[in-house]
């Protein structure tokens, strides 16, 4: 890896802007670097950012920010551009990703759907107040790897258990790992439900993430 | 009824800033507008001839509505708990302190040390710990019931809440089915519809989320206006997350916020009692958690009362609550910061009193340090009275140059009134701490927890509403 593009693009990303990021991932196809390259040269990135959110030097807003705009340069310039030459950008992994029934605050869960797409995860987002069987109609369409699901309530925590149980119930708990977050949700609720993993964070959710689905770091 | 203390001493905004913040929101509500999921809700707004997309559910609401509901609006509400010696007052910057606020997911134990699940029976601990406090005069709660079917959660905390104290209540009963319930409960324990209406022993908290939506929940709005219920507006619009960063863009977007409830309170029912709440609130940088001991969290108020006070709107905002884990220096100071601003704002309706970790954590030990911070707030704003009693010239003159006040009558007569007499904080000497094993405030407040636990027995509610209110919950 060229540690001239990774710069650049560091640089880029650290601008905040779209304009700025698009045009700095163009210039670099337009020096003949493939865009498997700028991809990957995009993660490192990405990771130092999450490194530096995760020391308290980088800030949520500006991190939504990043994660905004590099799945936007992926999807609308770097994807198009694998595309072209028939190929596709490596997946780590389907995530079916929502807030569950009940429960409207889905801040936090748009952080992390950004994050995982950002990070290679194919990200089907449900949105928010998200019924228990639309997480399992999903999640049979896509042949998911990883449902994600947050929740903000006390009344509402408890649906994350019951998507849990109703995947038993359908057969299909041995095929996806569950993971859970939101503000109230720890490793000891997620334990207690039976669910695969737990974030404190977007980063820490995409770690956890790529351990779920068996990718390497 | 408690005579509330007088705040509002605290002026941070102009009144032109305040006549800027109003007109903003007045543009947002009619070039922006209000986004319902809820049919029932657009419907109302659409009856009273306001401009309603129902493809997109917005509705514009022009300024012509909000004057009139301001029109309509009561300046004060009373909230009436079981016993009328509890009633508050809620007008003209008089300041209450409240228990807690909507369920915490965890409770620290008092006993054990531990943070656990909350249930029933804490919810009931917690309610009777905050009808026993002197200085708390509403309950919310600073526990939950997670030991009932989550379907029923806020009814068996009602149940427990209503139980366990004659003090005045502000709770949730999100959506249409918990609203009429809370008022048949209601009406259960006033005997009938027509004292629950006349004096209403709770209020009802309803959240908005922000930015300017009214949800399927707060269909819970009609039935509450429509029964005279108080309905308390909390929508907490985060800076920078569901507001923009900057405080006055937050609390224009707030403020448009309650005016759309307002304006649809006194479209169902002129003149149903509604209590502003223009909660402008802080998501943490680092960690996306709603800050509760911010500066700007506490500065909230400043703009809340303000903007109320503009209206004569009575008011809600917040105190008595922490970002730390366990009651520990961060948390009393926070605790000390935004108290004391709100009161001195004279924001009417002031919770989360025993609130740690963002709300994430209730406290019964906090709780309790909580309400001595409330008593201290309350002998600052008692003031200096300045009245020949007071200033006792003839008390002076008796006792002459060099000699002692103590045991005067003017003394004695005026002892408990002019001074603060703290229960839990230590003014010991050093020596007496050190002989007695230099107990920690933690090891006062838990004793003080234990104490109260085991004594106090709030006024019951008779059998056969008890019976009534379980029927009511069970029941479609």
């Amino acid at each position: 890896m060229s540690t001239s593009l990774v710069n650049e693009l560091r640089e880029a990303v650290l601008s905040y802007d779209l304009d700025t990021l698009v045009n700095a991932v163009k210039k670099s196809l337009g020096k003949g670097l493939s865009a498997v390259d700028v991809i990957n040269a995009l993660t490192i990135v990405l990771r130092e950012i999450g490194d530096k959110f995760q020391a308290g030097d980088l800030f949520l807003a500006e991190l939504v920010a990043i994660a905004e705009n590099v799945k936007t340069a992926i999807s609308e310039v770097l994807e198009p551009e694998l595309k072209k030459i028939g190929g596709e950008r490596k997946s780590l992994g389907k995530v079916v990703i929502g807030t569950v029934h009940g429960d409207i605050h889905d801040i936090g869960k748009n952080i992390v759907a950004s994050m995982l797409f950002a990070a290679g995860f194919e990200v089907y987002d449900l949105g928010k107040d998200v019924p228990v069987e639309e997480f399992i109609r999903k999640t049979r369409e896509v042949n998911a790897d990883i449902i994600a699901m947050s929740a903000l309530l006390s009344t509402t925590l408890p649906i994350q258990r019951e998507v849990i149980e109703v995947l038993g119930r359908e057969g299909l708990r041995d095929k996806v790992k569950v993971m859970v977050g939101g503000a109230p949700v720890t490793k000891e609720w997620a334990e207690e439900i039976g669910a695969d993993g737990y974030g404190e964070d977007a980063i820490e959710a995409v770690k956890v993430a790529k351990t779920l689905s068996g990718a390497r770091e | 009824m408690v005579k509330g203390l007088t705040g509002r001493q605290l002026k941070f905004l102009l009144e032109e800033h305040v006549e800027k913040i109003h007109e903003t929101s007045l543009r947002i509500l009619e070039e922006v507008g209000v986004k319902s999921t809820s049919r029932r809700i657009l419907e109302v707004f659409s009856r009273s001839g306001m401009d309603v997309d129902t493809d997109r559910g917005i509705v514009k609401i022009s300024r012509s509505y909000v004057k009139e509901a301001l029109r309509k609006a009561p300046k004060k509400v009373v909230i009436h708990g079981r016993s009328q010696e509890n009633a508050i007052t809620l007008e003209d910057g008089r300041i209450y302190f409240g228990l807690g606020g909507t369920p915490t997911p965890y409770i620290l134990d008092a006993e054990s040390g531990e943070l656990r699940r909350p249930g029933v029976r804490d919810v009931a601990d917690a309610t009777r710990l905050g009808d026993a406090l002197p200085n708390i005069d509403f309950i919310m709660t600073i526990a939950g019931a997670f030991d009932v079917p989550y379907e029923a959660e806020y009814l068996y905390e009602w149940k427990a809440i209503l139980s366990n104290t004659s003090k005045p209540i502000v709770y949730p009963a999100p959506g249409i089915v918990d609203a009429e319930k809370v008022v048949r409960i209601g009406k259960a324990i006033a005997g009938d519809e027509d004292s629950f209406r006349r004096k209403p022993m709770f209020g009802v908290y309803v959240e908005m989320p922000s930015p300017l939506t009214l949800h399927d929940a707060n269909e819970n709005i009609i039935v509450l206006a429509e029964n005279e219920v108080p309905i308390v507006i909390g929508q907490m619009p985060q800076l920078g997350a569901t507001a923009p960063v900057t405080f006055a863009g937050a609390a224009a977007l707030s403020n448009a916020e309650n005016l759309a409830a307002l304006t649809l309170t006194q479209i169902i029912n002129p003149g149903a009692p509604f209590i502003y709440g223009g909660y402008v609130t802080l998501m943490d940088q680092r960690t996306g958690r709603c800050a509760y001991g911010s500066p700007e969290f506490a500065m909230g108020n400043i703009v809340d009362s303000a903007l109320a006070s503009y209206y004569g709107l009575p008011c809600f905002g917040w105190g008595g609550c922490s970002d730390s884990k366990e009651p520990d220096v961060q948390a009393g100071a926070e605790v000390m910061m935004n108290s004391l601003i709100a009161a001195f704002s004279g924001v009417n309706l002031i919770h989360d009193f025993g609130y740690l970790a963002g709300g994430s954590i209730g406290s019964m030990e906090m709780a309790v340090i909580g309400d001595e911070v409330a008593g201290m707030i309350k002998r600052i704003l008692r003031g200096v009275r300045v009245d020949d009693e007071n200033l006792a010239f003839n008390v002076v003159k008796s006792i002459g140059p060099g000699g002692h006040f103590l045991s005067h009558p003017h003394t004695l007569k005026h002892l408990r009134d002019e001074i603060y007499i703290p229960e839990i904080f230590s003014r010991d000497s050093e020596a007496k701490w050190i002989k007695s094993g230099k107990p920690s405030i933690r090891d006062t407040v838990r004793r003080r927890v234990g104490e109260i636990l085991k004594k106090h027995r709030p006024e019951p509610l008779p059998e056969d509403t008890q019976r009534k209110i379980e029927e009511i919950i069970r029941g479609k």
